[in-house]
This record gives structure tokens, sequence and C-alpha cells, in this order.
């Protein structure tokens, strides 16, 4: 080693280094609008012909506002979301979703232009033409449905989905010049639906928050977790985590790059293919941000990025590039320094055990250099758990385990630490708990080194856990029980080729006999691990008549592995017979109840209006009774009020128990066709789901059993 | 207040100790810039200049044992010209280097622990180890003072000839949060502080006008001045900084042109903070600069031209950067430059392949699991309630793990951008607190803030985790002790109510230390060489209850107004001695009236928190009646 090289001295030129223009972000405004704003209730809209462009909020007292303008709409109903498009118009609309209805209104005509119904409420808005209908649609996402309006306020589309819709974007993930739905969810589902036809599911690991395209096609998402990433087709380009949560995406400025804009405040602007920061504003003390738009307020030429904090603060920022000629040398210089001198520590590593003395060595606690960790899963029977073993070769105690697993545990790593060690120490047996159906890499860095070393050796190691984990393959099994629901469908596979599927997407017992491929009859026993505990499952195939039944009392796993057998074996369509029959009553309860949960709930409604114009009332005679000096009148009239007061609270309450029954209820139905819709696949799926948006909206009840079982 | 300052890199050397970089004064007769000598902790002295914008080995001296402290000096009178030599310590070893980087003079002092500050002045100098002090005037050994706590730092005032007969002074920063001003052999006197003093440095670079001006930097961030002349001294100013990391350097240099030299203040999280001092004996903020390590010295001069003042800062990490404002800047770093970074490239790819031939070669039969430096500190800050617990590395570090069988709260630091994941205690993990902290790429720092209730004891042990191969993760523990929200004070209020225990019986002194070492945080290592210690103690999180100890051969008394202090004691301590099977008198003397007290110590603490609660409430709901006004008013 030469003499010099332990002092790393950068060259201050690079060949990569250039002067840039770096574009950089300017606040160019800053107001304060006197109004606490609601999350995902800010967007900017041009609300007259040739009009400027204004910003439109909702504050926490439920008004829609329309900054610089005296406008301001009173909604009876909860205001959830707002959006603004141009349907039809040369200017824009404002769209309302409240949690029951949507309401779209014209501002400069000063008309609602229609109202529509929702009785679940609507989560989100996506607005623009879906796939090949003709015109604009308004979308709404509600309690695991979907609605779609034209411009004149028909119901044209409907379908359902998996869980309730935080997120939707329109975007054309396939490439083939139409648009299609994405729709994320809180059971870490990205949905993305051709028409009302269920394309493919993609699984995150947390609740979806944010969806936006950020080109054509390609649409970034954000978790509730801190995750932020980017889906071009299928296929993710890249993701980052952080620990504050995006708030918003925007599709700007260009197509190469996208802007993100986090809940304390920063706003980044990254590659929409690799992820990489182009340009960033931090601000110094973290703020509160509840929405973020792309807007014009004062240049028609020039966009901004608007943020608006939960106290009402506005701050826009415009992309212009830096006035100063921005060197980029010294950074690349720093980087180049950091990784030479990161390569020179590990080199160092090295010399460090040349340099030591015999004596130094002896009292190092090492261990053998050819030792090996293996890990393993192990089905506990008695149990009923999966456990993870980890085996050290050469009696070299296991001090701790680590496993990185996004969506696998509650938070994103599991660590095992024992209090005692016993024995050697050298196996590890760690339980495992998959909550899903999902398909996971365990990232395994396992700590090895002698009991009181504090210097420990990092084994690494993956391992894929796979996608129904909470089920065992098991030969003998005395205590299996053969489920009544089950679903049958054709299927035309060699005995092998159904084998290689178990085996990719079950745990298979170590003692597990070895499968015959030369049956004429399939039967598989699983039982139920973990939170499927003293569940069964059985899978049986027949050669004779190229049928196979999943038997299973949960419909939706069993969804799921026709969902996953669909994705394997490559089958475009696929129809089925369910025999389900739990969540067929289930359904047909719902239904019978439905009609009497409407008119309770207009009963309801249409008393607490009344109710509260009572209350009104009584306040304003009261104060006449004060203005005219009949204090015994007033005092009545007090007294009065506090009763009225109280129904009228009374009256509410009701209204709101109702009514999340009725939305429970609902998202019930709305799951249980969803159900139903997976146990197929292709087209048969998607008419599953339009026949029973028929049949409910006819009250034809009981072609929905038959829909749900036997399909169209 | 963010100063426009552009970062310049010079070069990385081996990790550093604090103070161990200087400015080197040029000859400016001979057009000389100023250079930069810093020593690392791998012994060597490594002396840089810049030219043509490019940094140039001066000299290096060969390896040896970590370089301490290093300083400047030179014969009395000359010092401001040319005759300049630069004094490192190492061990017990003072050398002196001249500009050529020849060591012409090589001092082994008798001092019986390694030294860890240094200061010269002329033919004087001073040595602190831990605890010693000396002073050698032309090596000659003059002075000696075995202090009772540790030494944080050390200063010498400018030997005046107005002084008249004032022996030679220095100013001990003491781990027990005084300044001790020695003249000769013996403690003159003691400033008390509310902080513990980390760093010292003379006012102006001279002492100011009376030559009796000292600055200092404490534990908790706060920067202060103390006047020091004979007999008593005082405390001009003290201050709050920005953040209330420590003080890890301070420095003097005239960067704003005004009639005081302005104060820079290096802090042990990466942030660099410039002061100016005002007529009427206060400073303000100029500035702030954050560099996101943890800084060891700061020093300024004309390194890149002869025209721009510069800092020069230097981190743990042994990164030596200068800061300069960026307008002029430009014009230097946008000039052209031949030399192209192409041979980095090249050295790394060339380490790269010297590595893999290195791993390829071990072929022993046991695998070595090279040591990495963890550069961390483990403190409590009252201002939190909370300890801190600072990891910092000098590679990037991959993940970290927490754990500990105390119920230890984890609180969330701003500037921790990790991703956190805790896991709860279950039948599967019988750990109170477990949690992992994955770090961003390139995070060499990671600060935690960890909030422990008083009366358990035990051990938080972290496992680091760095990014580099052979991948391998150090344990490190810090101890929790059972009173751990207690800091020292230097005196107590004795007009309240107090309960007392006391164990007598056959234990030494040193015993007893020992035992107060397990229970509070703060107390030396070693016990003082005294018959009867009395030290006390105020709780940081509980109203402030105060406890006194005194303790002597064969008895300890505890003082206290809180009485869970005094059971927390008597459990710790009496479980030392059953372990230990000494036989020991316990005598307790409950005062109930003590009970009263402490509840009304925490009540104005409650009320103020439960009145800002109910305060929110009516703000809100005041706002948006505010709002909601013209609404109502539509309905008359």
């Amino acid at each position: 080693m030469s003499y010099d090289d332990d002092v790393n001295i950068p060259k201050e030129k690079d060949e990569d280094g250039k002067l840039e223009n770096v574009m950089q972000l300017f606040p160019v405004h800053n107001f304060a609008i006197n109004q606490r704003i609601m999350p995902k209730c800010m967007i900017s809209a041009i609300l007259e012909p040739n009009g400027q462009e204004r910003l439109v909020m909702v504050s926490a007292s439920n008004k829609v506002l329309v900054k610089d303008t005296e406008i301001s709409l009173h909604i009876p109903d909860k205001i959830r979301c707002i959006d603004a498009a141009p349907l039809g118009t040369k200017y824009d609309l404002i769209i309302i979703g409240t949690e029951s209805q949507v309401i779209v209104f014209d501002v400069y005509q000063n008309t609602t232009v229609f109202q529509r119904d929702i009785p679940d409420g609507v989560n989100c808005f996506a607005i623009g033409i879906l796939a090949d209908f003709k015109t604009s649609l308004v979308i709404c996402g509600g309690n695991c449905a979907i609605w779609g309006f034209d411009p004149t306020g028909k119901d044209v589309y409907w379908t359902v989905t998996g869980d309730v819709v935080n997120a939707m974007c329109l975007c054309d993930y396939d490439n083939d010049g139409e648009l299609e739905l994405i729709v994320g969810s809180p059971d870490f589902e990205i949905r993305i639906f051709k028409r009302d036809l269920m394309r493919t599911e993609l699984t995150e690991t947390d609740a979806v928050i944010g969806l936006a395209a950020v080109t054509n096609n390609c649409f970034a998402y954000a978790l509730s977790n801190g995750t932020i990433g980017v889906y071009k087709g299928e296929e993710r380009l890249w993701r980052i985590k952080s620990k504050n949560i995006a708030t918003s995406m925007l599709r700007f400025p260009s197509d190469n790059l996208m802007t993100a804009i986090w809940n304390t405040g920063k706003i980044d602007i990254r590659q929409v293919t690799t992820g990489e920061v182009a340009t960033k504003d931090q601000p110094q003390t973290s703020l509160n941000i509840v929405g973020a738009c792309l807007a014009s307020l004062t240049d028609p030429n020039q966009k901004a990025i608007v943020i608006v904090t939960g106290e009402g603060k506005v701050t826009g920022y415009e992309l212009r590039e830096s006035k100063e000629l921005v060197d980029r040398t010294p950074e690349i210089i720093r980087e180049f320094g950091q990784k030479k001198h990161n390569l020179m520590m590990e080199l160092s590593n090295f010399e460090q055990e040349d340099q030591m003395t015999e004596a130094e060595k002896g009292k190092e606690q090492r261990i053998p250099i050819n030792t090996v960790v293996n890990s393993l899963y192990y089905v506990n029977k008695d149990e009923r758990t999966l456990n993870l073993v980890l085996e050290a070769s050469n009696e070299v105690c296991i001090r701790a385990v680590v496993i990185f697993a996004e969506g696998m545990f509650e938070g994103e790593s599991h660590i095992w630490i024992p209090t005692k060690i016993e024995g050697n120490g050298d196996k590890v047996t760690i339980p495992l708990i998959p909550e899903k159906d999902v398909q996971n890499d365990l990232h395994i860095k396992a700590l090895l080194g002698q009991i009181d070393s504090a210097k420990l050796h990092v084994f690494e190691m993956s391992r894929l856990i796979p996608q129904f984990a909470r089920f065992a393959f098991m030969s003998n099994t005395e205590d299996w029980e053969k489920p009544k629901p089950y679903v049958e469908f054709a299927l035309k596979q060699r005995n092998q080729r159904i084998f290689d599927w178990v085996q990719e997407s079950f745990v298979i017992d170590v003692a597990a006999a070895e499968f015959d491929s030369e049956a004429r009859k399939l039967e598989m026993k699983f039982i139920g691990l973990a939170s499927k505990k003293r569940t069964h499952l059985g899978i049986y195939y027949s050669n004779d008549d190229n049928k196979m039944q999943i038997y299973h009392d949960d419909m939706e796993t069993v969804g799921t592995m026709v969902q996953s057998i669909v994705a394997y074996f490559q089958v475009q369509s696929l129809e089925s017979r369910a025999v389900f029959p739990a969540e067929f009553k289930e359904a047909e309860d719902i239904i019978a109840e439905m009609e009497s949960m409407y008119d309770v709930k207009d009963k309801l409604t249409a008393e607490l209006t009344e109710k509260q114009s009572l209350v009104k009332e009584t306040i304003v005679r009261a104060e006449d009774a004060i203005h005219i000096d009949q204090m015994e009148f007033a005092r009545k009239f007090y007294v009065r009020l506090k009763q009225m007061d109280r129904a009228a609270r009374q009256a509410a309450l009701l209204r709101a128990t109702n009514q999340e029954r009725f939305v429970k209820s609902l998202r019930r139905l709305n799951k249980i066709i969803e159900y139903a819709a997976k146990l197929r696949a292709g087209e048969p799926s998607r008419q599953i789901v339009s026949a029973c948006r028929t049949a409910i909206s006819e009250d034809n009840k009981t072609v929905i059993i038959k829909v749900l079982e036997f399909g169209v | 207040m963010n100063l426009n300052y552009q970062r310049t890199d010079f070069a990385q050397v081996s990790t550093t100790n604090r103070g161990c970089m200087r400015i080197v004064p040029g000859d400016l007769k001979k057009g000389q810039l100023d250079r930069i000598a810093v020593g690392g902790q791998n012994g060597c002295v490594v002396c840089l200049v810049r030219k043509n914008n490019d940094t140039q080995i001066l000299f290096k001296t060969q390896p040896g044992p970590p370089i301490e402290a290093l300083c400047l000096g030179g014969a009395l009178g000359t010092i401001q010209d040319k005759q300049f030599w630069i004094f490192v310590a190492s061990d017990t070893n003072v050398r002196a280097i001249n500009k050529k980087g020849k060591i012409f003079f090589s001092f082994d002092t008798n001092m019986a622990e390694p030294a860890r500050k240094m200061f010269v002045y002329g033919v004087d100098l001073v040595l602190a180890g831990q605890k010693s002090y000396n002073h050698y005037h032309d090596c000659a050994d003059s002075n000696y003072i075995l202090s009772s706590e540790d030494i944080c730092d050390v200063i010498s005032l400018e030997q005046d000839s107005a002084w008249g007969s004032r022996p030679f002074t220095s100013i001990l920063a003491c781990r027990d949060a005084t300044l001790k001003v020695v003249e000769g052999s013996t403690i003159a006197y003691e400033l008390e502080l509310k902080e513990v003093p980390l760093a010292l440095h003379l006012f102006n670079g001279d002492g100011g006008y009376m030559k009796n001006l000292v600055i200092y930097g404490t534990k908790g961030g706060r920067l202060g001045m103390a006047q020091v002349p004979e007999k008593q001294g005082q405390i001009v100013w003290e201050i709050n900084t920005t953040t209330a990391s420590e003080v890890t350097t301070i420095t003097t240099y005239n960067l704003f042109g005004g009639q005081m030299k302005d104060i820079l203040v290096g802090k042990e999280d990466g942030l660099i903070e410039i002061y100016s001092p005002e007529d009427n004996e206060q400073v303000t903020l100029k500035g702030t600069y954050q560099c996101d390590e943890s800084i060891t010295s700061l020093s300024c001069g004309r390194v890149t031209n002869e025209n721009d003042d510069e800092i020069i800062v230097c981190t743990y990490t042994g990164w030596i950067f200068s800061l300069n404002q960026s307008n002029n800047a430009s014009s230097t770093t946008a000039a052209p430059q031949a030399s192209s970074g192409v041979n980095v490239k090249a050295k790394v790819s060339e380490e790269r392949k010297r590595y893999e031939e290195m791993t390829k070669k071990d072929g022993g039969k046991l695998a070595f699991v090279p040591h990495f430096q963890v550069h961390d500190h483990f403190e409590l800050n009252p201002e939190y309630g909370a300890y801190t617990l600072v990891i910092e590395l000098v590679i990037p570090i991959d993940f970290v793990l927490v754990q500990s069988k105390l119920p230890i709260h984890l609180m969330e630091v701003e500037k921790n951008a990790s991703v956190v994941c805790q896991i709860p205690k279950s039948d599967t993990n019988p750990w109170p607190l477990l949690a992992s902290y994955r770090c961003q790429a390139n995070t060499s720092r990671l600060e935690l803030r960890v909030r422990v209730d008083e009366g358990q004891h035990g051990n938080l042990i972290v496992y680091v985790c760095p990014k580099i191969h052979p991948k391998m993760v150090q344990v490190q523990s810090y101890q929790v002790r059972p009173l751990s929200a207690h800091i020292r004070v230097h005196g107590i209020d004795i007009s309240r109510p107090m309960s007392t225990l006391s164990f007598t019986g056959s234990f030494t002194i040193s015993e007893a230390h020992a035992w107060l070492a397990q229970l509070v945080p703060g107390v030396p290592a070693k016990c003082p060489p005294s018959d009867t210690i009395t030290n006390y103690f105020q709780c940081s999180i509980n109203g402030g209850t105060q406890l006194q100890v005194t303790y002597t051969k064969g008895s300890i008394v505890f003082k206290s107004d809180c009485l869970s202090t005094i059971s927390i004691i008597r459990d710790r301590v009496g479980e030392e001695m059953t372990q230990k099977q000494i036989r020991v008198q316990i005598s307790c003397d409950v005062n109930e009236s003590s009970i009263e007290h402490c509840l009304k110590l925490l009540n104005p603490r409650i009320t103020h928190l439960l009145n800002l609660e109910k305060r929110k409430l009516y703000a809100t709901a005041l706002k948006v009646t505010t709002i909601n006004i013209c609404q109502i008013l539509r309905y008359f």
C-alpha cells in the first residue's frame, strides 16, 4: 500500500461534472385562507368561460369555497372529496362527492347539473374517457363499488371491487389506446379494470392511499407506510420508502419527471423511470399538508404546484431554471470521495487481520470460516403454525435474527432475540403468521457469534414465502374433515402441472408423501395454519371429466386460489359452479332487507330535517320573546329548545347508526358479488357483476343467487 | 439564518479527535497561502495546501498512537509572522513539527495517564489528562493538579505584564459542570455552570481587552462567556444556541469585519453557528450551516486565495472542507482545471480488484470480523426529559436494532429519516423494547431519543450493522441507571422537607462511591481522594425534586424530598448489599410532609398541560364559530 493512500483527496474537476442550469422550485405565492381545509379537498378550476383559474376548497365547516370570490356552496351532507372538469362545457364544473351522493354543480350558471344518490358515499373521483365510452365519465369510488355517470347524469358504469376505494386514476397501462381504471384499496391491492372487467391485481405492502397517472402508460402509487413507486404495465419500475406519507403525486413537469408532495411539505421531482430525485424543496419546519394541485393562478402559461396546509395556508411553487449556474462538481466529487472512502474502509478491514499479533488473534472470539446457516419451513402440526427454522453449522450460536419483509408483519421487520440462549443456540425456530394470501420475499439476516462476543457475523439469505402459506399439504391427516362449500370448474391439465402449481403455491410438509402423477383421480388435503387454524382445504381433480373442485369454507380464499390457477395455467376464460350456502344466504338476506332499509333511511332523514327546522324556529321565537320583553315566554321557549335539541340529536344519532348499518350491508353484498366474480375468470366473471347489478336494480332476488351459483 | 456558504471538499483523512485541526498561517511576504494541519486517530499529522484548486500534501508523518490534541506554538513575539511549530500530543508524548514536516522536538512527559487536551502558549505547555493538569515551562514541570472530576477541556490565559503577581493561570472545564480556575498549582476558585462545559476558547483569541474572558460551550448546546480575573470570576452572558446538541469546538476569527473577532461554534449534530460579539456584552447569531456529520474542529484562514476568508471544517469521519461565500466560490470552482476525476475512478476500481483478491486469499480456519469504530454517546437531555443516543460510523449504516428488557419508549426525532419498525411485546417477543431502524442510503449518523421511567435499571442494547463487506454487526450496550433522570447540580434547597435514608456498616468509601455510580448518571468512575464527599442531584422530570448524598468510610446518607427516590435507592442498594453479602444497618426517616411537597412540585406542570389542552379545544371551537358567524347571523 502506497504512502498516500489513506489520505483520500478528491480531484476537483470530474468529467461528469458539468455546469448545469438546474431546475429549482421557487415560491411564487403565499397566502392564508382563514379556514381549516379538509384533506383531499383542494383543486383548481376555471369556473366561467374564458375565466381565470381559481382554487376551490372545502372548509372544515363543510362549505365549498372559491378563492377570491364570494361564492360558497353549502352542502347538507358531509363532503368527502371534490374535483372539477368540463363535462360538455367550455369551463369546469365542480364535482362534489359526499357521504351519500354525487353533485355536479355549474358555478357560472349557478345550477346543479345533476345530483345522484350513492348510498355508500363517494371517497374519490376519476374523470375522463374510460375504455370505449364516447364521453367523459364521472367515476365515483365508494365502498367496494364503483359508479360511473355520463355528463347528463346517466348511470352508465358499475362494478364491484374487493375493498373500499381509496384512490383512483385513469391510465392506459397496457398501451392499447384506451384508458383503464386503476383502483387502490386499503387491502394492499391495486386493481386494474378494463371497462368493468378486472384485468389484474397488484399486491402492495400496505394500504394504497394515492394513485396518479404520470405518463400515458405509467402510474404512480402511494402507500400509508410512506412508500411511493411507479408501475409501468404490471412491472414496478421503482419504489422508495420514507418516514413521511405522500399527500399527492402530480403529472408534472413533463413525461420524464413526476412530482411527489409529502405531508411534511417536502416536494420532490423525480425521474419517472428511475425514481431519482431531480430537484426538491423542503420547508424549514414540518407542515401539515392536506392537499396539492397544479394551477396557473397568476400567469396562464406557467403552472405552479400549489400546496395547502390543514390550517389554510397556501403556497405555490414554480419550477424555474436557477438563475445562477449551479456547479454540480463538488457534489459529484463528494460522492466519489465517499465511495472511495467506503472501499478504503473495506480494504483496511482485511489489513486489520494482518496487523494483529497472534496473542490478539487468540483473544478474538471467532467462528469457523466454513459456517453456514440453513433455513427451512417446518409445519408444527399440533400448534398448526408455520415455523421458519434456521440452523447454523459448527454449533455456532445464532444471537439474533432480523427478517425484513414488507407486508408480512405488522411493520416492515420481525426481530428475534432470545432472552436466554439454550444449549449451543445454533437452532432457531421463528413462527410465521401470514395474514394474507400473498407471495412474499423474506430477507433474513442471521447474526452469528460466540455467546458473549460483541462482534457478530451477518449471514444474509432470502426465502420465498408461497402465496398460500396458510395451508400445508399433508398426506396422512386423521383429523382432516372435508368442508362442505366448494367450487367446481373445468380444467384440462396433466397431473404433474397441477403438482407444480401446488408446490409453488403451498407449504409442503416434509413428511408429505410423493405425488402420484399417474393417478386418475387426485385428492389433495391441506390443513390450515396460523390465522386459518382449524380450517381445512381439499383440492380434487379428476382426469376422467377434467374437473377440479376446491373445498374450503372461505369464499374469498377460494377465489384467490382460482385466480392463482388462472394465472398459472394462463386460462383466458373460466366458468364455474360455486356452492357457498352461507355467503349466498347472507346475500339473499341483505337484498331482502334492502328495500325496507331505503325506506327507513328516507323516513329517518325526513324526521331529522323536521326536528332541525323546529330547533331553528324555536331559537327565533325565543329571541323574539326577549326582544319584546316577554321573559316568561322566553324561558318557556328555551326549555323547549333544550328538549328539541335533544330530540334532534337523537334523530341524528339514529340516522347515523342506520346509515352505518346500511353501508355495511351494502359493502358486504358488493364483496360477495366480487368473490363470486373471482371464482370465474374473463368474460364470465364480468358478466356476473353486470347480471347482479341488473338484478339488484330490477329487484329480482331469485336471479341473484342463481347467478352467484351457476354464473350467467 | 442560513448564510449562503458553499462547501468545497479538500480531503479526507482518518477519523479525528476534537480539536485536532488548525490553520497554519502561511508566510504572506512570500505569497504563501494558509495551510491546514490535521492529526488523525491513526497518528498521522498531515499538512495540506491548496494550489490551483487542488489539494496537495505538504507533508505527512508516520502513523502511531492517535493524535489527541494539536496546537500551534512558537517563541513569543514571533508568532505573528513566521516561526510556527505544530505541537501534537499523543499518549504521554508531545512532539513539535516544523513547517517542513520535520519533528525537531519530542518531549516525553512523565504523566501517569495519556494526555487528552493541550494548550501551548510560548514556552508554556499545558497538558490535561482525564484527571490531571500539568504545566510545563520550557519542558520543566511547573505546576500539577489532580482534579477530582474529569477534565473536558483546558485553556490558559495569556501572560500579560500588567498582571503583576498573578501566577500562570489556566481554566479547566470539568465534568461536574464547573470551570475551575487554576492559578499556579492551586484551584483559586470555581465557577458553577448549569451544564457540563465541553469546549473552551479565549474570547477574541486572546481573552479580550482584560485578557481574562473565556468562551465556553456546554453539553446541552449552550454558549457562554466567563470573566476570570483574580479572586472571583463571573459569567458575563450565557445563551441557548439553535440546537441542544453538544458543542464540540469553538474558534474565533474576524469574518465580518467587526471590532471583535466573530465566534464560530461547531456542534456534535453537524451544525456550525457563527456569532458576532456586540458592544453591550452580547452576541448575535449571524448564520448557521448544517453538514450532517459531527464536527471535531473549526478554523479560519485564507487557504484558497489570499482575498477570501474561509471556514475550514474537520469532521469526525475525517472530512476536511472549506465553507466560503458562494459569490466568490463560483469563480474559483468554475475555473478550468485539467486534472479529472478519472484518476479517482481508476483508483476505485483498483481498490475493488485488490479487495476481491484479498477475499480469495482469506483461507484461514477462523473467520475474521474486522472492528469498526462506533462513535457514540448516550446522554440525558433535560429539555426533553429523555436520553439521546447518537451513533456515528465512518461508513454508511445499513440497519440498527434496539433491544432492552426495560419498557423504554422510543420518541420521534425529526432529523432521523430512517424507517422505524417497533415490535410490540407479545407471546413471540419477550422484549418490551425491540425495534429496527433501516437507514436511508448514505446515512452514517443516527440519532435516537428514548424515554426511561425512573426506578428500573438495565441495559439498552444496540446492534449496529454497517453497509460493508464482510457483513458484520457490532453490539453496543448502554447502561440505564435506576435514577436515570437525575442530573448533578451544585447545591440544593435545604429548606425542603427531606426524608433521610442511611446505611452504616463496614464498607469503604470507594465501595460507597461505586454504589452511587450504580444509582445515578454523571458520577466519575474513580472515587475522589477525600474523606467525606457530598454530591447534589436534581431530577429533571418530576418537577425538580432533589437528592443529597453524603458518604464517608462506613456510612452513606441519602436525603431527598421525594419518597420514590428514597425507595428506589433502598431497593437498589439493598440488592447490591445482598449480592455482595455486606452487612449494613439501614435507617430510614420518612418525612410525611414531603409527599404533599412533591405533589405541589408536580402541580404547576400538570396544570399547565391541562390548561394547554383546554385552550387548544377552546381555540378550535372559537375559530369555527368565527368562521361560521355569518351563517349564524343569517338566521335572524
